[in-house]
This record gives structure tokens, C-alpha cells and sequence, in this order.
């Protein structure tokens, strides 16, 4: 896409334009917008056809020349309230400049077209948002699009826009990734700046990309990397250019599928996609990390607790006015013993240590990212493997454990598991290797193992 | 006069224009490094051991400059803009097997045809 603008052969006006027209032709069935910047989205791309019309060699050389993107509705957007997916925040003043990361992307050449829907203060897995309705699932209308960044994997899926950017507390862009069908990337703790966004668990949040290829992720991931001293968590440490590395193979790579846990509560077709890409790839070991029910405690009570503090003076006063799918979760967290949270981190830091100790011997991680395949929209229970689950907390089983202790994981989607719908495997590497997850990313996809077909929305 | 020092998108394109640089000198792509230096002969760049005034002398020290050992790593880089059109860019270097520091200083200008490099300093200090 920006390979064309640059070569003249279509404008970056031309690009937002089919966005938009797109957005127009499938935001009725869909639902991932709440807001389209589109004055500002078209101003923008006119900018940067006029510094091509006058052969701007920097606007030329800009990686994300005219590529539409949009975010999750908890990022800032100049002159938008920062909603994060609630009615208490509406009405309130809008964010006076952009985040950093919507500046960043700016800078790189895209142009932000709107802002996207997602469950009440990220606290959920399926986007079912009871104010500004459910985003529905672009491969089956009648199905959840997955959570909280819902909107975020929606509008990829549905063509609307080529990259989004979402949020991952405990598995909100690769469980949406997994059910809608796209890449997404969750960094690793501490990589990406969050000041600029709205925070949900400060313990546990990161941020990341969707797109439709591990190309796109990369070359979005490249341009958004960068310290702000502005989050406290945000490690200092060199960019890591991943784009240029993609098709170095996968020479002298240990991967691994992990068990126990992560088969126990996957159903027959995660299991099956798992299997794919492992066979794919030619990797036969089979290894396992030490008390994985309890990483996944420890990041339910850290979010619970973290999260229910966060919203304490709200819930005090107007608990009515919380989403009521989490208001239960919310006010349960407010009551949380000091004592477990502390506890919760210390089981955290020993799972960290168990997750080191078998990096020393494998590269690359693989596992389920959803026990199933997207559920219909209102599901309240389902069965993995003959257990009775609550449906909306479940779906993020398989991430938690993982983004518990920060390390960097790919979701790419896998098809033909299931009769029509798509689902997602994680790629997890040790902390900093966004690189290595992006190229197996990449590998799965040259193969015509992963895919994010557009949806045809018929 | 109020100046808006640091804009995000402007800061954040500079650093990319920046690492192009930096990346253009280090691979010796002679072509980047001149697109990036403004095309005029007022544009100045005092070397370690020269000092070159206007485009034309810039581009004959380019074409003749040895493309061995041109690697370098950089630290305590300020980049700081002023404005949507005007940075500047300083950053200390250190060579391999080399006991000085380099010092690097570079004023750049958003003009027409993208940001350009106007006038550029580099000088080696004993530690």
C-alpha cells in the first residue's frame, strides 16, 4: 500500500477514501467504529499528497505512506474523548494532543481514520459493550468479535482498515486476533509506551498491532518503538528493527509446543491448529511450564485488584453506571485482601524465573490462543473438554498465563480447523524477541499456514 | 514569539529521518547522504579534517571518501525540534579501536523537497 503511493500510482487521499467507503458500506453489520476522524483523516492524506506532488524525499521514503489505521478507543485522539469504552467517561473534555504511539504512526506516514469499540474499560473478552453496542464478528455476523480490543481486530477483518492498534492486559488483542481471523502483536512488557492511553491494570498492560500479514506488524512495530519517559514501565533500551529480519528462516530456531495446561483447556480445534503449525514447522518437542493455574490466579487477582482500585471512587458513587457484564468483577476487586495481591506477585516472579529457565533450551513457544473457535454473541458457558466454563472470563485462559509474565507473542490465524471460522496460535518468545515471533509469523504465513483473509461480509 | 519545542509527529519523523541518516553514512549509500544534505551552496559542513562550503564541495569529499571503517555507535543523541520545520540533531561516537569521541552536530530544515541537513559540524575529543 504505501509501496504504491510512493510510486505514484495511487494518492494517500485515494487509500483513505476506500476506507472510508468501506467503513460507510460495513459499519452497520459490524460495529468496530465509535468514531471515523474523517475530516482529519482526508487533511491528512492531502498533506502528504502535496509533499509528493513536490518530491518530499522524506515523505517518500516514510514506511507508512497513506496507510489508513485506526485505534481502540481507550488510545487519546486530539479533539476526542478518550472513552475506554464507557458511558462515565463521556462528556468529559477531549484529549488535548494524541498519543504516542498515534504520533509515531503519524510520523511514519499513516493517517488515523477513527477510533474503535471494546469492552468497558478493557475489562472483558468479547467486546459485547452494552453501551455502544457488541462489534460483531466480520467472518459470522452472529458471532463475538472477541476482546477487549474487539473493534481493533474487527475493522482488520472486515477490511476496513489494514492495521489497528489495540491494548493486551491479559490476552485483549490475541483473543480477538484468534476469533476474528488477523495477526496481532503483543510486545513485550515494557516495550511500548502506554502514557496517552487509559490505563486498565498498570501491572499487566501493554500495547500492540493487528494487520493482515506479519509484514504489516512489523513494519508497524518497527515505527512505534521508542522510550517515554512519561510511563513509569517503559524500558529504555535500543529499537530493534524487526522488518529486515522477517525472511531470515528459521535456521537453528528451538521451537517447542507447550502442554499440559495449554491442551488441557484447549477444545479439539485449537488443539488441531496448534498441531498444524507445530508439523508446519517441524517441531516435535513437547515441553511444559511449572504451575501455569496459578500464573493465570495471580494475573486474575492482580487485574482485579489493580483494576477495582483504579475505579474506586466511580464505583463508590455510581456502580450503576458500569458496564453491567463486569460491574460484578470491578466491585469484587475492590474488595480483594492486600495479602492475595501480594501473593499474586510473587508467584508471578517465580512463573517469570520458570519461563527463563526454559528459554535456555527453546526459542520459540507454541500454544493455543483461544480454547475455541469465536462463540455466538450472548454465550454465557462453554464446554472445553466436557468443563462447564463461564464463557466471558474463559476465552482468555490461554493468554494469561503468558502476558502474566510479559513475554512477546504473536497470534497468527489458522483456518480449516473449523468449518468456516478462523483460530489463532500463539508464537511466544523470551522477553525482547519480537523479532523471532514476527518471523515465524512470517514463515507460517509464506507457507499457507496462517492467513487473514479479509471477510466477505455477504 | 512561542515555539512548540518537541511535537511528537514532528520529533518522531525527525528520528526517522535521523536513523536514515546515520544508517545511509555507516553503509556508505552516498546517494541518501546527498539527497539529505540541501541542495545549495550555502550549505555548510565543517569535517574533522576539512572544512566544506556549498553542495558541490560536499559531494566531491562524498565521492572520494574511503567506504572501509565506516562503522560508528552513537550515544547521548539530542534530538530536538522547533516547530513542524526546523531540528537539530547532536549526538557523541565512538569508533572501534579508537580511543577519541566524535561529536556531531547538525541543524536541519524542512524544506519543499523533505528535511535537508543546512550546516553540520564534526570534531574528535581526547578523553
Amino acid at each position: 500500500m504505501a509501496a504504491a503511493v510512493r510510486r505514484g500510482k495511487c494518492s494517500a487521499a485515494a487509500l483513505v477514501e476506500a476506507s472510508l467507503a468501506r467503513i460507510a458500506a460495513t459499519e452497520p453489520r459490524v460495529n468496530a467504529f465509535t468514531d471515523v476522524t474523517a475530516a482529519r483523516a482526508l487533511d491528512c492524506a492531502a498533506t502528504l499528497d502535496e509533499r509528493l506532488a513536490v518530491r518530499d524525499t522524506t515523505a517518500q521514503a516514510l514506511p507508512l505512506l497513506g496507510v489508513p489505521f485506526a485505534v481502540k478507543n481507550l488510545f487519546d485522539v486530539a479533539g476526542l474523548t478518550t472513552l475506554a469504552g464507557s458511558r462515565i467517561e463521556r462528556g468529559k473534555p477531549p484529549a488535548r494532543r494524541d498519543g504516542p504511539l498515534i504520533a509515531r504512526l503519524q510520523a511514519a506516514g499513516a493517517v488515523l481514520v477513527g477510533a474503535l469499540n471494546m469492552d468497558e474499560y478493557a475489562y472483558g473478552f468479547t467486546t459485547e459493550n452494552t453501551h455502544e453496542g457488541a462489534t460483531h464478528n466480520p467472518h459470522d455476523l452472529t458471532r463475538i468479535a472477541g476482546g477487549s480490543s474487539g473493534g481493533s481486530a474487527a475493522a482488520v477483518a472486515a477490511g476496513q482498515v489494514p492495521v489497528t492498534l489495540g491494548s493486551d492486559t491479559n490476552g485483549s488483542i490475541r483473543v480477538p486476533s484468534s476469533l476474528c481471523g488477523t495477526f496481532g502483536l503483543k510486545p513485550t512488557y515494557g516495550r511500548l509506551p502506554r502514557n496517552g492511553t487509559y490505563p486498565f491494570v498498570a501491572s499487566l498492560d501493554h500495547l500492540g498491532p493487528f494487520a493482515r500479514s506479519a509484514l504489516d506488524l512489523a513494519l508497524v512495530y518497527d515505527a512505534i518503538q521508542g522510550h517515554d519517559a512519561h510511563d513509569p514501565a517503559c524500558v529504555s533500551r535500543p529499537d530493534d528493527r524487526t522488518a529486515d529480519a522477517l525472511a531470515l528462516g528459521m535456521g537453528g530456531l528451538r521451537i517447542a509446543t507447550l502442554d499440559g495446561y495449554f491442551a488441557d483447556n484447549a477444545g479439539p480445534e485449537a488443539r488441531a491448529a496448534v498441531s498444524r503449525v507445530a508439523q508446519a514447522l517441524g517441531a516435535t518437542r513437547i515441553v511444559a511450564l511449572p504451575e501455569v493455574e496459578r500464573a493465570r490466579a495471580a494475573a486474575f487477582i492482580i487485574s482485579n485488584a489493580e483494576g477495582g482500585s483504579l475505579h474506586l471512587p466511580d464505583l463508590r458513587t455510581r456502580a450503576a453506571d458500569f458496564e453491567p457484564l463486569s460491574r460484578d468483577r470491578f466491585l469484587a476487586g475492590a474488595l480483594l485482601p492486600a495479602a492475595w495481591v501480594q501473593q499474586a506477585q510473587r508467584v508471578r516472579r517465580w512463573f517469570a524465573l520458570g519461563a527463563a529457565e526454559l528459554f535456555r533450551d527453546v526459542d520459540v513457544l507454541l500454544a493455543p490462543a483461544t480454547p475455541c473457535v469465536a462463540p455466538a454473541i450472548g454465550t454465557e458457558w462453554l464446554d472445553i473438554n466436557g468443563r462447564r466454563l463461564p464463557a466471558r472470563p474463559s476465552l482468555g485462559l490461554l493468554t494469561q498465563p503468558i502476558s502474566c509474565i510479559g513475554l512477546p507473542v504473536c497470534a497468527v490465524p489458522v483456518w480449516g480447523c473449523h468449518a468456516s471460522l478462523p483460530i489463532g496460535v500463539q508464537v511466544i518468545a523470551a522477553p525482547w524477541r519480537e523479532d523471532l515471533v514476527l518471523r515465524v509469523a512470517y514463515r507460517l504465513q509464506s507457507m499457507g499456514v496462517a492467513a487473514a483473509p479479509v471477510a466477505e461480509l455477504q | 514569539m512561542s515555539l512548540e519545542v518537541n511535537l511528537p509527529d514532528v520529533l518522531a519523523e525527525m528520528t526517522a529521518v535521523f536513523e536514515r541518516y546515520e544508517d545511509a553514512l555507516v553503509n556508505n549509500k552516498v546517494d541518501v547522504l546527498d539527497e539529505l544534505f540541501w541542495d545549495s551552496p550555502d550549505t555548510v559542513r565543517y569535517g574533522v579534517a576539512e572544512n566544506l562550503i556549498g553542495i558541490a564541495a560536499i559531494r566531491r569529499f562524498r565521492a572520494g571518501r574511503s567506504a572501509a571503517g565506516l562503522a560508528r555507535s552513537l550515544c547521548n543523541t539530542v534530538i530536538t525540534t522547533y516547530g513542524r520545520d526546523f531540528a537539530t540533531a547532536m549526538t557523541e561516537f565512538r569508533r572501534e579501536g579508537n580511543t577519541q569521541l566524535g561529536r556531531q552536530s547538525q541543524t536541519w530544515v524542512r524544506l519543499p523537497q523533505g528535511w535537508r541537513v543546512v550546516a553540520a559540524h564534526v570534531s574528535l575529543i581526547e578523553l
